[in-house]
């Protein structure tokens, strides 16, 4: 619950109070104010689960104009975090079904592809392999694996946010590491073993 | 492997942790915004509607401001010969007090009058004036809709 708070007290519980009650009662520029607090929440989750940014501000369109639909029933500010993350989880299974292949990985070719020993791991070269890393999941592990290790998320957060029990969160957690773990390895071992 | 994927768990919260352009948070923010515009009732396109219902229930509530039926009226006072004395037309009305007459005496009660001609008989009427139906037209946004409004004193 430690990293929901903080986030809840990012602009102060009075200013989000406040930001609440008055987007409750049809202020826009209140809710523009609500939709920048939490905006990075909602695309970097987005981003991480989809694996790009085109799906993952859909998902954040759609996420905010739920909560618009359903200010009425925010009752504290310190729940919105935690609403958020599910609503955004659940917006973003809804997109695997519409559309399955936005949010496939092409994590094969990337492996099978020609790497280059001479060419130097530049910072964008990592980061598609650590994206790839995470499209090569189940949804429900990456779901686990972004809300505890990228976003701070304790266990028991991350069990209330997608609807399942700590052991099963534990266990989703550990497979995911032992992919991402293996396929970085296979990744990068030819380059090792090269240099 | 706990070292090693620490190591890659570092990396990937370093990826994770790298800022998004504010672009992106300006285009769904626009976004959401415009779709909530859009969706939200425009309560003054309806501003007719609403003065239409008004005046109907108005019209329903109080049922006696309105036309009096023909059939309610009474029978007119029948007309008849007024006694008119004829050195009175010449000279001019009867030089009675406004006040008696129940009207509020003004500065042209007080001008020199001209010589009063009375009207004929036949058009003079004896009894109580015949209250004058208000007539009401209230046009609407709609050129096919247009509300008269009837209504006695």
């Amino acid at each position: 619950m430690a990293l929901l708070a903080a986030l809840a007290a990012m602009d102060g519980p009075d200013e989000r109070r406040d930001a609440i009650t008055a987007a409750q009662a049809g202020d826009l520029a209140a809710f523009d104010l609500l939709m920048r607090q939490h905006q990075r929440l909602v695309l970097a989750t987005a981003l991480r689960l989809t694996g790009n940014m085109e799906d993952a501000r859909d998902i954040s369109q759609e996420v905010f104009l739920r909560l618009y639909k359903n200010l009425g029933k925010v009752k504290a500010a310190d729940a919105l975090p935690a609403w958020l993350y599910r609503v955004t989880v659940n917006a973003c299974h809804d997109l695997r079904r519409r559309k399955p292949e936005s949010a496939e990985g092409n994590a094969a070719d990337l492996v099978a592809g020609d790497i280059d020993a001479h060419t130097a791991l530049t910072q964008a070269e990592r980061r598609r392999v650590l994206e790839m890393s995470l499209r090569i999941l189940p949804e429900k592990e990456r779901a686990a694996l972004v809300l505890r290790d990228l976003e701070g998320l304790s266990t028991e957060e991350v069990a209330r946010v997608l609807g399942s029990s700590e052991a099963t969160v534990r266990s989703q957690i550990s497979k995911a590491r032992a992919k991402i773990h293996d396929f970085v390895e296979r990744y990068f071992s030819p380059r090792k073993r090269r240099l | 492997m706990n070292q090693e994927f620490e190591e890659i768990l570092k990396m990937l919260q370093e990826t994770h942790r790298e800022p998004i352009a504010e672009a992106h948070y300006a285009a769904v923010r626009s976004r959401v915004l415009a779709q909530i515009a859009a969706e939200r009732p425009s309560w003054w396109r309806w501003t007719w509607a609403y003065g239409l219902a008004a005046l109907t229930l108005a019209i329903l509530l109080f049922p006696k401001v309105g036309r009096t039926p023909w059939s309610a009226r009474g029978p007119l006072a029948p007309l008849a010969a007024p006694q008119i004395s004829l050195s009175a037309s010449a000279e001019g009305p009867a030089a009675e007090p406004a006040a008696d007459q129940g009207v509020r005496p003004t500065t042209a009660a007080r001008r020199k009058r001209r010589p009063h001609i009375a009207a004929p008989a036949a058009y003079q009427v004896i009894g109580p004036p015949i209250p004058q139906p208000l007539l009401v037209k209230l046009v609407t946004n709609d050129p096919n809709v247009v509300i008269y409004w009837i209504s006695g004193e």
